[in-house]
């Protein structure tokens, strides 16, 4: 508990308990859009554009989540153009993943960015939001929480079925254009957070369990945003208790959840 | 009294980015109430008509009329989709079609009335993927008539149904058609067209038109 007190005392890392408040309420929302609307290949391009981001931003020295953040919005647009040629999101999102790659590589040759830097990005760490990172991290919670609730008539349709939300005069198009938009931008900021390749411990995970054991859309949604709040709580929690990597800690909780969700679930359906 | 037509169809022809034409001048107007059933073999173009009536596909040419530009005036009820794993509550399903509009008083009586219609009332708090195939066509008809509509078109309802199920659909149906809504539906099973003598027969296979 003393060891907590103190660490408490230290700014970065308040400000990273801060930041997995925000996260682990609100990105396990933009998990419910990635896992309903089939989003995971463009989740992938979207990893792949962080580390272009962060290369770009190593390279001419760039504040490193702006660079990111825009980067990804763009490589959605150029996505989007790709699949509205009559692609699918899979051939798009490999087409962006590969022209992403090979830029990173040729910025990193051209402009001596160590590869360990980049990678690195794919590790995150809370420990090292700033200021600037957490106000961006809210920004990002506030509206994609807000699209959540306002437009969750909305959500609902789409995701039922699109032709019949179409048929509600709902422009379904625009919606998936700003669901996958949010979408990438808590990507590109829980990497910063989390790390790329841990992200789907606040993002997947709590979603997944979660719908096991819902019968509702609305259900899923909150169930989703206590889980990843508490998970991303009692994650930073004991990283710090027992120094280990809080990405680690928060995945092995996550897998943990999951794993109890489905035996949960199991027992329920045995007994029906 | 002169029929005032529901949906006007002129000359309509609509083909497949491969060239291939689905359906060929086609045109054919129906009136108000008036309750239709559309018929053909695979790949006759039935459900193309019908999302090219709700907009849903690009037209090559000629031209679809309908006598309400409302939002949700038409209300579509399509072929059963795979299951999803993921939940949506039967009370979700019918929220979302209600006009947006309404009070919440004036929501649940919409909803108490569609469900009790098309007896679906016990279900409101299921996952809809985790009904049955005749509960969930009776909870997209229920939709249906969330939406206040003045047309419904059905695709194909009886598909994957089992004898009962198919019974109390057709009861839901025949209901259905006593009201002041336009009916169109779908279908490429013959033995359906008995049960619905009533209805306006409207066959898309070429040799029969």
């Amino acid at each position: 508990m003393e060891r907590l007190i103190f660490l408490f005392s230290l700014k970065p890392i308040v400000f990273g308990f801060i930041g997995m408040i925000i996260s682990g309420l609100s990105f396990p929302l933009a998990g419910v859009i990635i896992l309903r609307n089939d989003l995971i290949p463009l989740r992938y391009m979207l990893m792949h554009g962080v580390i272009l981001g962060g290369t770009l931003s190593i390279a001419f020295s760039l504040p490193m989540v702006p660079v990111v953040a825009l980067l990804n919005v763009i490589l959605v647009f150029v996505m989007m153009a790709i699949k509205g040629k009559g692609k699918t999101l899979s051939v798009a999102s490999t087409s962006m993943m590969v022209l992403t790659m090979g830029l990173a590589s040729l910025v990193s040759h051209l402009f001596d960015v160590p590869s360990k830097d980049t990678l690195e990005l794919l590790w995150g760490s809370p420990f090292a939001l700033t200021k600037t990172d957490l106000f961006m991290l809210t920004a990002i919670a506030a509206t994609l929480t807000i699209y959540c609730i306002c437009s969750f008539r909305s959500m609902s349709a789409i995701f039922f079925d699109q032709d019949v939300a179409s048929s509600l005069g709902i422009n379904v198009r625009l919606h998936s254009t700003i669901m996958v938009l949010v979408t990438a931008l808590v990507i590109a900021l829980s990497m910063k957070v989390m790390g790329a390749l841990l992200m789907d411990a606040l993002v997947i995970l709590p979603v997944l369990g979660v719908s096991r054991n819902s019968s509702s859309l609305k259900g899923v949604f909150i169930k989703s945003a206590i889980t990843g709040l508490v998970l991303s709580v009692l994650g930073y929690l004991l990283a710090l208790l027992y120094n280990l990597p809080v990405s680690g800690s928060l995945s092995i909780l996550a897998v943990a959840f999951y794993v109890l969700a489905t035996i949960i679930n199991k027992i329920k359906r045995s007994k029906k | 009294m002169q029929p005032q037509p529901a949906i006007e169809i002129k000359n309509l022809t609509v083909s497949y980015t491969d060239g291939k034409t689905i359906i060929n001048n086609l045109s054919l107007t129906i009136n108000k109430s008036e309750n239709i059933l559309i018929s053909g073999h695979n790949g006759s173009g039935k459900t193309t008509l019908l999302k090219a009536i709700l907009g849903l596909i690009p037209m090559n040419s000629g031209s679809i009329t309908i006598n309400n530009n409302r939002k949700g005036f038409i209300a579509y009820c399509g072929q059963e989709k795979e299951s999803s794993s993921f939940p949506i509550s039967v009370e979700e399903v019918l929220n979302l079609a209600v006009p947006g509009d309404k009070s919440k008083k004036e929501i649940e009586q919409i909803i108490k009335k569609a469900t009790e219609s098309t007896n679906c009332e016990t279900l409101i708090k299921r996952n809809f993927f985790s009904l049955s195939g005749g509960e969930k066509q009776r909870v997209s008809i229920a939709r249906c008539l969330c939406q206040e509509p003045g047309i419904i078109l059905l695709d194909e309802p009886f598909t994957f149904l089992d004898k009962d199920g198919r019974e109390e659909l057709k009861t839901i149906l025949k209901r259905l058609a006593d009201s002041e809504i336009t009916v169109l539906m779908v279908t490429h099973q013959n033995d359906d067209k008995d049960d619905f003598g009533t209805w306006r027969n409207i066959s898309l296979n070429d040799e029969e038109r």
